[in-house]
């Protein structure tokens, strides 16, 4: 047969050949199809044409008549790109009433106010944040702990509140904080100006308080998020867990405390090799186990979804959304191009403009690849400048050795800040990558699922995906 | 524009008569009946050989004429025959545009003429529309394929909203022309706030839908159509009519529809009307209902379950699964509808939308539920 090829890329694995297309589109055929797609060997009268021509994989003329439509789709599974940097990170301050283990952001148990952002910072940062393009802002307050500087938290709410009665920007705040601190004058901030709580709780009381080195902490942020829901409303406050080495050997055990605390979702996330963490660890052997925790966890999950408890894996949910919807996600640690500069930007607490969260952890190693200049410069300089276009060369997974050829590569990202932590430069090497290695195993897994247990899974996946 | 409004003194009652007479052939008139005279008066104001009339009526023996209600509105053909081209109190109103079409469908129930009759049914159409009742909710556009009309269509859809700035409009058509985005937008400067436009997809595989539209490249400009139409933020109604040819690949067509057109409002799986070139074309296009229900089954839940708006048209209860009975609408008119002498026992009688009235055959499934 005579026919034209759309750009796709395959995977196989257990007994099937996954082809995926340029928008997400994908086919599970038998092994051996590829090729035969490759060598013109597919006949118009199998019925796979059919779906090879309806799926977009192959055309009958070099410039399919429907490319039009075909780049609308592109643009659509882009669409994160349209409004560029949404995300406005400002770290408060770096000093935390906790003492976390895996702690990535370089905490300090101090009352020098050194590690406090300054106000003229915090004006400066406001004046680029609403530089930005976007009509929609998230305005993210970050520590350390940000509770702790309260004053400066709600001068910067209440200073943006101001500038956008011009602006009219749609603007959601939100303080990621441990909960500990969660005091009335910090509620009534939230409550006056509809402040969303984003707080960590790593499962139960045993592993939350080793993990965060404390022996109260538990019973003081399961107190926090009490008060902060029956002050704020139930979906005002959300919950991140971190994946501690001891919380590997836990997934049901902390399945179940996030559904016993009344959450209706879990954020299964495996630590990232930033900051205080095992510096000396094998990382390798953490996420080959975070793998396993993972899908142990995911199993527990879908079985809870059967006996009728709504319970979502938002990360799981993401990729979902990635392989079975046309639709495009937010997600700045799984997009390409990258979160960073594109969907996040973070204003440090020491006066400096960093390309994303995990950059300014970095920074407090004394590491300043990822700075893109001070919060005094100009706009153009810092979102245009040389720093970030140095970073765009490697910023695309489309464009990187191990990925452009990747069957998953629309639905995973690209992370050069990651690359350099782990690889030691922003291009990354994907054989011996861990982000590679962890993000490949959980989509083939979720593939899995989809392929081989479709009619149990799909009626609780769908349910995820209509939620969000 | 010649109509006007006349109070008809000669019964002694309070009776409006609007009249419309222009061009040689079309003479349509709106009736009011009442109830204590014999004769249904439409006043027009000009003279014919193939009606009685005075200088200003028509007079319809109302005998003859029973079915004729006040506010019909009639069209006086040539021949001598009548037709009701409009009924205030139906829910089913069209303004019937062309015979023509550049589809052939192989299962179409009004099989498409190829005479030149554009100029005729834009002028019809153009004097209906002044005679619509003021405060008329909502109407059809059909044909053939109106978008034929090209810049006519343009200009009547002005028209009617002019005149009907809050009217809801469902126009059918097969989308093609829609290819041309200039047209897309210039439907679109009109300014209509409640127009539907319903596009049949016969199929997620290009070729499969250009055989059964019996038109080389339909598929393709119907997508490219759908695309522009979206582009400008048309409210869409994909409708499917389901055959023997393209019920294998339905639920294919159903995940086709949610990856590539999840812009549509509403998604319709319609049953087949075994009338027009359905009879002629029986053995390549008719399928017993029966035979595509799990196909069905599968294809309305999996677009159900994407959070999409779905229907189910034109088939018995009796004849798809019980899930989706929730999924289907009474769509066919009430003059059309048939139901059957097993249909009475049915305990889903009230709740069934029947089958054709006017198809030549039906499913030798249809039973009663107990």
């Amino acid at each position: 047969m005579n026919y034209s090829l759309f750009p796709f890329r395959f995977e196989r694995f257990e007994n099937s050949e996954v082809l995926v297309n340029e928008v997400g589109d994908f086919l599970v055929c038998s092994i051996g199809t590829a090729k035969k797609i490759v060598e013109r060997q597919i006949s118009e009268t199998d019925e796979i044409y059919k779906d090879l021509v309806s799926n977009h994989f192959i055309s009958t003329s070099p410039i399919p008549q429907l490319i039009d439509n075909l780049a609308t789709r592109y643009r659509t599974k882009k669409a994160f790109l349209d409004n560029f940097t949404a995300l406005h990170i400002f770290v408060m301050t770096i000093r935390c009433n906790q003492n976390c283990l895996y702690c990535q952001a370089s905490s300090k148990e101090s009352n020098q106010t050194i590690y406090d952002i300054s106000y003229e910072t915090l004006d400066y940062g406001i004046d680029l944040m609403f530089e930005s393009p976007s009509p929609y802002l998230t305005m993210e307050f970050q520590g350390g702990e940000p509770t702790l500087v309260y004053d400066k938290l709600k001068y910067a709410i209440e200073k943006s509140e101001t500038i956008n009665n011009l602006k009219n920007k749609n603007i959601t705040y939100v303080i990621c904080t441990n909960s500990v601190a969660l005091n009335d004058d910090v509620l009534t901030l939230c409550k006056n100006y509809n402040v969303l709580i984003s707080t960590s709780l790593d499962g139960p009381e045993f592993i939350h308080n080793q993990n965060r080195g404390r022996n109260d902490s538990y019973q003081k942020v399961l107190s926090g998020i009490s008060n902060a829901r029956s002050e704020l409303g139930k979906d005002k406050i959300s919950a991140l867990m971190t994946t501690s080495k001891l919380s590997l050997d836990y997934p049901k055990e902390i399945v179940d405390s996030y559904i016993e605390n009344g959450f209706a979702n879990i954020f299964l996330r495996a630590l990232n090799p930033y900051g205080l963490v095992y510096k000396a660890d094998d990382w390798n052997s953490y996420y080959s186990r975070f793998v396993d925790f993972y899908k142990s966890a995911l199993e527990y999950i879908i079985e809870k979804n059967k006996e009728g408890i709504y319970f979502e894996e938002s990360f799981t949910t993401l990729i979902l959304k990635k392989i079975l919807t046309p639709f495009s996600i937010g997600f700045v640690d799984l997009q390409s191009p990258a979160g960073l500069i594109n969907a996040v930007v973070v204003y440090n607490y020491d006066g400096y403009v960093y390309a994303s969260d995990e950059s300014r952890m970095l920074a407090e190693h004394n590491d300043f690849t990822f700075r893109l200049g001070s919060v005094k410069d100009k706009y153009s300089d810092l979102f245009y400048g040389k720093k970030a276009l140095e970073i765009a060369n490697t910023w695309s997974n489309e464009s990187l050795a191990g990925c452009s050829d990747c069957a998953f590569q629309v639905y995973c990202g690209a992370d050069p800040v990651r690359n350099y932590t782990t690889q030691n430069d922003m291009e990354g090497f994907r054989p011996t990558s861990s982000f590679c290695k962890k993000n490949k195993a959980i989509i083939q897994h979720i593939f899995s699922l989809i392929i081989n247990r479709n009619d149990e899974v799909m009626p609780i996946f769908k349910g995820w995906l209509n939620q969000n | 524009m010649l109509n006007n409004t006349v109070k008809c003194l000669q019964h002694n009652v309070f009776q409006e008569v609007l009249i419309v007479y222009s061009y040689n052939e079309i003479l349509i008139g709106k009736c009011f009946v009442d109830n204590s005279h014999e004769q249904i008066e439409i006043q027009i104001g000009f003279e014919t050989n193939n009606l009685q009339l005075d200088s200003k009526y028509i007079l319809l023996n109302k005998d003859d004429f029973n079915c004729i209600e006040s506010g019909d509105i009639l069209l006086f053909r040539p021949n001598g025959t009548i037709r009701i081209i409009f009924s205030e109190n139906s829910q089913d109103n069209v303004l019937f545009l062309t015979e023509q079409c550049n589809n052939h469908c192989l299962m179409c129930s009004q099989p498409p003429k190829s005479r030149n009759d554009i100029d005729y049914f834009y002028l019809l159409n153009s004097k209906l529309i002044d005679l619509l009742p003021l405060g008329l909710s909502k109407i059809g556009i059909t044909g053939g394929e109106p978008t034929l009309l090209k810049e006519k269509l343009i200009c009547l859809l002005s028209q009617i909203e002019n005149r009907f700035p809050e009217i809801e409009i469902q126009l059918l058509s097969n989308g093609r022309n829609f290819e041309d985005i200039n047209y897309v937008h210039a439907i679109s400067e009109i300014g209509l706030k409640k127009l539907l436009i319903g596009i049949p997809l016969h199929s997620d595989y290009y070729l499969d839908h250009d055989y059964i539209a019996q038109s080389e490249n339909a598929f393709n400009q119907t997508l490219k159509g759908l695309y522009n139409l979206a582009r400008y933020n048309f409210n869409i109604e994909l409708r499917v009519v389901i055959n023997k040819i393209n019920h294998v690949r339905l639920h294919k067509t159903s995940e086709y529809i949610f990856r590539n057109l999840p812009f549509v409002c509403h998604v319709a799986f319609m049953g087949m009307e075994y009338t027009g070139l359905v009879p002629k074309n029986s053995k390549e296009i008719w399928i017993d209902p029966i035979d595509y229900k799990d196909e069905l089954k599968k294809s309305v839940l999996n677009l159900s379950s994407w959070g999409m708006n779905v229907s189910i048209f034109n088939l018995p209860l009796c004849l798809i699964d019980k899930s989706l009975h929730v999924y289907a609408q009474k769509s066919i008119s009430d003059w059309k509808i048939k139901y059957f002498e097993q249909c009475e026992e049915c305990i889903l009688r009230f709740n069934c939308g029947g089958d054709f009235g006017t198809s030549l055959k039906y499913s030798s499934n249809i039973n009663p539920v107990y």
